[in-house]
């Protein structure tokens, strides 16, 4: 790129809430369901059914706005987009183009600030399924509530770009907002940008590049369009404003459609639909119901558990972890060991798309007693999470069948030991003769004479205790 | 046999006649006029006869209702559980709704006999009962004459009897207007007082469920039946019960009571006609004591222009979802261009009207004089509220000339009385008020403040007691 030039990358991302309805009827929004399961006049779009606001959404409207520190509009209404499309069950899409819910909101990031132009609520289009020998339509998607939060063009870099919408998917889920699957399209980004000259306060002409299904694709793509945009200004021609799409394969990007050959949207208010009147007394009450999100819960766990910031991280990354973090140190205050072991042998097993962090907590707590009173080797940690995660196998059934516990029986120990030094003599006479490297090899033999596994740190003392004496009677 | 709900109901509960009997009579009605007149569009007999059985039975468990075993026609964009719902269209000529409107859920929950459905412009654009797909509908008053529109269907069938009411729809004057054409009585209530649930849409801000009648009595029977609250329609206005007949049951006092007119409605391009018979209208009122007030309004002679331009950019959306995939059409796959499959569909299945419709509502919409004449049309609002304030009711001509010729495509304007009242909202009530010298009816319009239809009623009662009615020339 022109050294004169910079990119400007503003973002609309779709988010679908995580209602048990949809947006405006009584229909669920499992994801995954049999195709064309989920569907009721309402959400077709059949002649004369009305939507009815399904207020749960609104609610989660409002969490996403204060989230972002928009403001709250006291008043916000419906509008009809519309087009054709066989995706499209109405041939309008209702949203809130005019007043929307949420306005003028930022986000303070590590990279820079990233401010929020509105969030407004809508509706879901249906899926199309493109076989190759025809098209279907699954309409349970259809009527899907969304939120699509408008970004000023006010992004300069990469880095904060991906810091933006990694920190937007964990709030979400932190506040169940949204599950973030980009996977599934729960949660969809679409890159609008341009190149302008440096210290030039003028935006130049944007290209919007749709549906980036993951953000390894999102930095791919601004990528893509600087490299193309540069192109195109080098050659001295002008960028056009249209949608592009996002080619995976070749990593480029594509023309999908001009904005100057399409028809207006023409809105029009959904006059079928009352608006949305929202007292404070009301936002303030939903606005509490908003949980800790994981910036402060990172801060929290520095302060009050003496947590080194890598790690905090680590464990605010996902909601699941953290709140199985949260959920432990209920039962056993030591946030050291705890995060420890989560981090460095339980998350190896762990998808970071979990919802839940399944495991026996009794159990592992209990494990991580064991392996605070050196019970239990760390070396074997791996190996006993791998069962109690993976195998959904007890911790007792894991020892029974396993030879993880240490044996501290003084007895049992000094047994062994006496029984290896008469084996071996030669080595034992070695020893005495100050030969004192050979301690390692008796330590070895004592473990390998029985199939538990002894305390290293009595063991130890023991075989010094024994071959002290010894010492003696060679003497004699 | 005197035709109305309140005599049937004395029978039907004396049991001086059954209501199979009752039924059958109106089947043989329809057989024996229907042909020439052209009102109902389906008619499914065997469930009639059921229907009727049905109702039988409360009866003789002396569990009758208000509309148990009374036989009403439903205009063919009430959608109707089992039974074909058109529109008056090609593009809906398949299409059977597997739901009911409320009105019709209401109905059916007091056993109503629904004797068939009732032709009506296409999608329920023009005024005349000639723009339907499937045929044209004629006046019982003359054969060679409109019944009006777009509830043509619901009007001429009441007038000749073959229904003893019927269910229509208004946007702008399509109640009163054919009422006043067939001589029969027709409620558009006050927007908000009735479920528009399962009512195909025209536009949504305007819309509202009609009746037509034979008195003024039996329109406050059916009130008090459709007006249930339904929590469907966000738009239905939370009352508590309204007594609807209030004022006919204790007659209403006309002495001081204050009737506005407005003056251009009778001044400007009028039959004179029906300028007398309305005006004797005024005078009886006077005569008994009433107050005439005199409003100029030079705004009404634009309300047929703001009424396009803010109704049809409604009906284009509402319209949008006809893509030709859908409810029953059969879609003509003539390119891989979706769009272009669109556009031949649309423009196959819907007829003249309609199109130029859509083209009026997408050149506003498309141009951005949306905004206009939603300001527009707050004017007209305005100023009926505050002619309303200074007046009980307004009585105006409810049409400015009697049912015209077929294919006389001189008159295109026989909403321009009515009109003005659809855009505020406000109920409106249409009786007929004389006949002209070819026989055809007159109607004169009630216009009351919202949610006032008691008193409209209750007005319009006392001059419709002392109005000597024609029988229909059909029956001559």
């Amino acid at each position: 790129m022109d050294e004169n030039l910079e990119m400007v990358i503003g973002l609309e991302i779709h988010a679908e809430l995580q209602t048990e309805e949809k947006l405006f009827c009584s229909c669920s929004t499992k994801f995954g369901a049999k195709e064309n399961s989920q569907i009721c006049p309402i959400c077709l779009g059949y002649p004369g059914a009305l939507p009815k606001v399904n207020e749960d959404a609104i609610d989660l409207a409002i969490k996403a706005g204060s989230i972002l520190n928009c403001i709250i509009n006291n008043y916000s209404d419906f509008d009809r987009k519309s087009y054709f499309y066989r995706d499209l069950p109405k041939g309008f899409q209702i949203t809130q183009m005019k007043n929307p819910i949420c306005e003028n909101g930022y986000l303070e990031l590590d990279n820079g600030t990233v401010y929020i132009n509105r969030i407004h609520i809508e509706e879901d289009a249906a899926k199309t399924i493109i076989n190759s020998n025809e098209n279907k339509v699954d309409f349970n998607r259809a009527g899907v509530p969304l939120i699509e939060i408008v970004t000023e063009p006010c992004i300069y870099s990469k880095e904060l770009a991906k810091e933006f919408v990694e920190n937007l998917i964990l709030m979400f889920k932190y506040a169940d907002i949204c599950n973030g699957k980009l996977e599934e399209g729960s949660f969809r980004v679409d890159l609008n940008i341009s190149l302008k000259e440096k210290n030039s306060k003028i935006l130049g002409t944007r290209a919007e590049i749709k549906n980036l299904s993951s953000i390894k694709s999102l930095l791919k793509a601004i990528d893509a369009e600087v490299e193309r945009q540069s192109q195109v200004l080098f050659l001295g021609e002008s960028v056009i404003q249209e949608t592009r799409g996002f080619n995976e394969k070749t990593g480029k990007t594509y023309s999908l459609r001009n904005k100057e050959n399409a028809l207006g949207y023409r809105y029009i208010k959904d006059y079928n639909l009352n608006p949305i009147i929202l007292e404070e007394i009301y936002i303030n009450k939903i606005k509490k119901e908003i949980p800790i999100m994981p910036k402060e819960k990172k801060n929290f766990y520095i302060e009050k558990y003496n947590i080194n910031s890598k790690y905090a991280d680590i464990l605010i990354n996902n909601k699941a972890v953290s709140i199985f973090f949260d959920d432990c140190l209920e039962k056993y205050a030591n946030p050291k060991l705890i995060s420890n072991v989560i981090i460095n042998y339980l998350l190896k097993y762990v998808n970071n798309n979990i919802e839940k962090l399944e495991i026996n907590i009794d159990d592992f707590i209990n494990l991580i007693k064991l392996v605070e009173n050196e019970n239990i080797k760390k070396s074997d940690l791996s190996d006993i999470l791998f069962y109690m995660y993976n195998e959904k196998i007890s911790l007792d059934d894991i020892f029974k069948n396993n030879n993880y516990f240490i044996s501290s029986n003084e007895d049992e120990i000094r047994q062994i030991v006496l029984s290896v030094l008469n084996e071996n003599l030669n080595a034992k006479n070695q020893y005495s003769s100050g030969n004192n490297k050979i301690f390692g090899f008796f330590m070895g033999e004592c473990n390998k004479k029985t199939n538990k596994k002894l305390n290293s740190k009595i063991l130890k003392n023991i075989l010094e205790e024994e071959l002290k004496d010894n010492k003696g009677e060679t003497i004699i | 046999m005197d035709n109305s709900i309140y005599n049937l109901r004395k029978m039907l509960d004396k049991k001086e006649i059954s209501t199979k009997e009752l039924a059958i009579n109106y089947l043989d009605n329809i057989d024996k006029y229907d042909e020439k007149l052209g009102c109902y569009l389906d008619i499914d007999r065997d469930n009639v006869l059921k229907q009727a059985e049905l109702a039988q039975v409360a009866i003789n468990s002396k569990d009758s209702k208000v509309l148990t075993g009374i036989p009403i026609g439903i205009k063919d964009n009430i959608c109707t559980k089992n039974l074909k719902t058109t529109c008056g269209s090609k593009m809906l000529e398949n299409f059977t709704p597997n739901y009911n409107a409320h009105v019709i859920d209401l109905m059916e929950k007091q056993n109503f006999i629904m004797l068939g459905k009732l032709n009506m412009d296409e999608f329920a654009m023009g005024g005349t009962t000639q723009t339907s797909y499937f045929k044209s509908t004629k006046n019982p008053y003359n054969l060679e004459c409109v019944p009006g529109g777009s509830s043509g269907g619901s009007a001429s069938a009441v007038s000749a009897n073959l229904c003893v009411a019927s269910l229509g729809s208004d946007t702008g004057g399509s109640i009163t207007q054919p009422a006043a054409f067939c001589g029969v009585v027709g409620i558009k209530p006050t927007y908000g007082l009735i479920s528009r649930y399962g009512i195909i849409p025209y536009a949504d801000s305007l819309d509202q469920l009609g009746i037509i009648t034979n008195n003024t009595y039996d329109i406050g029977l059916l009130l008090s039946v459709l007006s249930e609250y339904d929590s469907k329609d966000e738009t239905m206005s939370k009352l508590s019960k309204i007594d609807f007949l209030e004022y006919i049951d204790k007659p209403i006092n006309i002495k001081g009571l204050k009737i506005g007119v407005i003056k251009d409605l009778l001044e400007d391009d009028i039959n004179q006609e029906v300028k007398k018979s309305v005006e004797s209208v005024l005078d009886f009122y006077k005569s008994n004591g009433a107050i005439i007030e005199e409003f100029s309004m030079p705004i009404i002679r634009y309300c047929n222009d703001i009424y396009a331009g803010y109704a049809n950019p409604q009906g284009v959306t509402n319209l949008s979802k006809y893509d030709g995939t859908k409810f029953g059409y059969k879609f003509k796959e003539i390119s891989e261009n979706w769009d272009e499959n669109v556009a031949y569909n649309r423009t196959e299945a819907f007829g003249d009207e309609v199109k130029k419709r859509i083209l009026i509502g997408m050149y506003v919409l498309e141009k951005g004089y949306y905004n206009n004449f939603s300001e527009f049309r707050n004017v007209v609002k305005k100023q009926y509220n505050e002619m309303l304030s200074k007046c009980d009711i307004l009585i105006n001509p409810t049409t400015n000339c009697t049912a015209f010729k077929i294919n006389n495509n001189f008159v295109n304007n026989t909403d321009n009385c009515t009109v003005g009242a659809c855009l505020a909202g406000l109920p409106q009530l249409s009786i007929p008020c004389g006949y002209n010298k070819d026989g055809m009816p007159i109607g004169v319009c009630f216009i009351g403040n919202y949610f006032q239809e008691a008193k409209l009623l209750g007005i319009a009662n006392i001059f419709e007691k002392t109005m000597q009615k024609i029988k229909p020339t059909i029956y001559a």
